[in-house]
């Protein structure tokens, strides 16, 4: 029985070693049109035996994305590797053209790939945001914008934003996707809006203090910092001086539960919209009384009245651009028995469809003064 | 009649809780979700509730088959009930079952396994260690060596449902709703297509004159069964909320796609973890088909399991080398389920009333 053992063990060679020294590690790519081509660059992480590590960026141009690869490996003596691939980037004309589905399906289809790599749209296009040099104190770019992008999504209004999500939402009746688009200032990749999808085709996008309100109501919402402009009639008995500007509230540690419900089908779609809000106030750009029990109440309609008519807005916005990260036609599509939605029929609906919106904020706390 | 297997190959009753489980526990639960989505959408973990409740029925009623000559195997049973002549053509029908189990499970497991984590490691290569492994653990061990395993493998790798949670993370629970959507129609054909997951205790119909206590088979083995829908049903819900319905569709293993979502801070890719560990799940369904098999040829060819072992071992490696491509392995799976389904979910019945009616017939002929 001991040759089996052998046996068994030699076969286990059969695999090919991988050398680390040998690997050039993939940790971003993007990808742009170029005539009826893609072209894409990749940012390559090798390692060397002193210890050091060096990335550099290396393109190449093809027709489909797995032959983007074999350019690739013209191009470096490192065994390319993608199983370490962070963020994907894809330009904004490439998104707006032609759809960036195709791409994602392969990226969905590699084993090597892990459905945690975070998608986004470069403006102006992907290239120079991949070869951007500015990427602070880490390895590379492809690093850079990971974190950058894993921060603001755990802390701030920044969406849903890996592969996964993105896939999930673009499979999903009557539910778009959405991306954060990375922009350059001063030629360094930052975050200042956010892009919205009608299946995987960009249409637009939205200011970041906008997208809080989708992702509010797209999920539940905690931590983050929120500023809101109330007008001064709305505070007035809360304020010392009679005479100014519009009030501005800073809010944080904010925490949402958020309900949508159907309420009608016919003519047409009906939602109720419950947000419940819990929050405290970080600042004001205003000294005002003490805020007690009796009048905190002031303030909290205020920020309902406003938030109120943000959402309105935000949600014209939407139908405008066609587009429903929200969710509503999954809603619809869930709560109406014996119903096969399409997403051309959810869009025609959409149009005409009307959200009624609630608000109700308590104010927990207002820092360490009242 | 056959006689009882000396105390020394004997095990214990609680083991068949173990032995039960893990049998069924196998290939099928990797990929289950999508199987059944497409027949019964988002009721599929009603489908699984349902074919569950079966097992329970079928377990209850081969444990009444057998209770009826104690020390009968399923062959025994067939040559008592058909005859000899055809007793040993269903006997031989029941062999090539096993054989097909056996070689659909090697298949499936080692396509899984090229596709996650070796691209160009050759099937064949795959597949020889399989059968390798299996017939040097069954030419020492034999069935307590098979009880073991299952006892040890159960317990390495349950912990993996825990992790199972970390997707509810990105869980959308309105993919449930609404709920019993799908026609009688749509719903049998779900419960159709769990049998090739939920398989595996048909092999109480083998094991059953090896247990000690034959009075407490019965409830050991409701409960493997009980704990295999839980888990199934379990992770078809997970697989609901967390895919969206189109993609769920063209998910081919969606509790593996699960897992790429499962992230701890010293090891990024958890499937990494979990495909090899899945070894340790299909390896008692390796080890108690392949013994099944032996003890079957045993019945009729009246030859040692010993040499059976190696002959059988062939074969099934001799049939996966057959196999090149998914969608053929997939037919292969498919076809399996649909033999598995008419022999374990119906059959039983049917050889419950032939047992009572021969016995009956044989007291009233004294």
């Amino acid at each position: 029985m001991k040759w089996m053992i052998v046996c068994m063990l030699l076969l286990s060679g059969c695999v090919q070693p991988r050398v680390l020294e040998r690997q050039g590690i993939i940790t971003a790519a993007g990808f742009d049109k170029k005539g009826k081509l893609y072209e894409a660059g990749s940012v390559m992480l090798s390692f060397q035996t002193a210890g050091s590590s060096m990335s550099e960026v290396i393109e190449a141009t093809n027709k489909t994305s797995k032959g983007i690869r074999q350019d690739l490996e013209a191009q470096t003596s490192h065994d390319l590797g993608s199983g370490q691939i962070r963020i994907v980037v894809y330009g904004k004309e490439l998104a707006e053209q032609e759809g960036i589905f195709p791409l994602t399906d392969t990226l969905q289809r590699d084993a090597n790939i892990g459905s945690l790599v975070y998608l986004a749209i470069g403006e102006p296009n992907a290239k120079t945001v991949i070869k951007s040099k500015k990427h602070e104190d880490t390895p590379d770019i492809g690093t850079y914008l990971y974190r950058l992008i894993e921060k603001n999504l755990r802390s701030e209004s920044l969406l849903a934003a890996t592969l996964h999500e993105f896939i999930h939402s673009y499979y999903d009746i009557g539910k778009d996707p959405v991306l954060p688009c990375l922009s350059l200032r001063d030629d360094k990749p930052i975050i200042e809006k956010v892009a919205l999808f009608r299946g995987d085709k960009f249409v637009g996008t939205v200011r970041l203090d906008e997208s809080f309100y989708i992702k509010m109501l797209a999920s539940e919402y905690n931590t983050g910092l929120k500023n809101i402009t109330v007008s001064r009639d709305e505070v007035a008995p809360l304020l010392i001086k009679k005479k100014g500007k519009k009030v501005n509230i800073v809010m944080n540690e904010i925490r949402t539960k958020r309900k949508i419900t159907l309420v009608s089908q016919k003519p047409a779609p009906h939602f109720r919209v419950t947000v419940k809000m819990q929050t405290e106030i970080l600042e004001m750009s205003e000294k005002m009384k003490p805020i007690m029990q009796a009048n905190v109440g002031i303030l909290e309609r205020a920020i309902e009245k406003q938030m109120k008519k943000e959402i309105e807005q935000l949600l014209a916005k939407l139908k405008a651009y066609k587009t429903d990260p929200i969710g509503f036609g999954q809603i619809y599509d869930h709560s109406v028995r014996k119903l096969q939605l399409t997403d051309k029929q959810w869009l025609q609906l959409y149009e005409d469809a009307r959200m009624d919106i609630d608000v109700n904020v308590s104010i927990l706390r207002t820092g360490t003064i009242d | 009649m056959m006689k009882t297997p000396n105390e020394r190959l004997s095990v214990n009753a609680y083991l068949v809780f173990f032995l039960v489980h893990t049998a069924q526990m196998g290939l099928g639960i990797v990929g289950v979700q999508r199987v059944i989505f497409v027949e019964a959408r988002q009721d599929a973990w009603i489908a699984v509730l349902i074919s569950g409740l079966w097992i329970h029925l079928i377990v209850f009623v081969i444990c009444q088959t057998l209770k009826l000559s104690e020390h009968d195997n399923i062959f025994s049973l067939h040559t008592f009930v058909y005859g000899r002549v055809l007793g040993w053509i269903v006997n031989a029908a029941i062999v090539a079952y096993f054989l097909m189990a056996y070689t659909s499970i090697l298949l499936g497991y080692v396509e899984m396994a090229l596709t996650w984590m070796y691209p160009d490691f050759p099937l064949w290569g795959g597949a020889l260690i399989l059968v390798l492994l299996t017939v040097y653990a069954l030419y020492g061990g034999g069935f307590r060596l098979v009880a073991g395993i299952s006892f040890l493998t159960f317990f390495m790798t349950i912990w993996i449902v825990v992790v199972v949670f970390q997707p509810l993370k990105y869980a959308e629970w309105i993919h449930l709703l609404p709920i019993l959507e799908a026609t009688p129609k749509q719903m049998m054909n779900g419960v159709l297509k769990t049998s090739y997951t939920m398989l595996g205790f048909e092999v109480l119909y083998i094991i059953y004159p090896f247990v000690k206590e034959k009075e407490r088979v019965h409830r050991y083995a409701q409960l493997g069964v009980l704990l295999t829908t839980f888990l199934v049903a379990a992770v078809t819900v997970v697989a609901i909320a967390f895919f969206s319905p189109k993609q769920l569709d063209v998910t081919i293993w969606a509790s593996l796609s699960m897992f790429t979502i499962v992230k701890f801070s010293f090891i990024e890719r958890f499937e990494y973890i979990v495909i090899p560990l899945w070894l340790l799940v299909i390896l008692p369904n390796l080890l108690l088909f392949m013994w099944a098999m032996t003890r079957g040829g045993k019945a009729l060819f009246r030859v040692k399991q010993k040499y059976l072992l190696f002959v059988f071992g062939c074969l099934s490696f001799f049939v996966a080398t057959l196999f090149k491509q998914r969608a053929t392995i997939n037919e292969f799976i498919d076809q399996v389920g649909w033999y598995g389904f008419w022999l374990s979910f119906v059959y039983p019945f049917f050889l419950y009333v032939f047992v009572r009616m021969k016995t009956w017939a044989k007291g009233s002929a004294k």
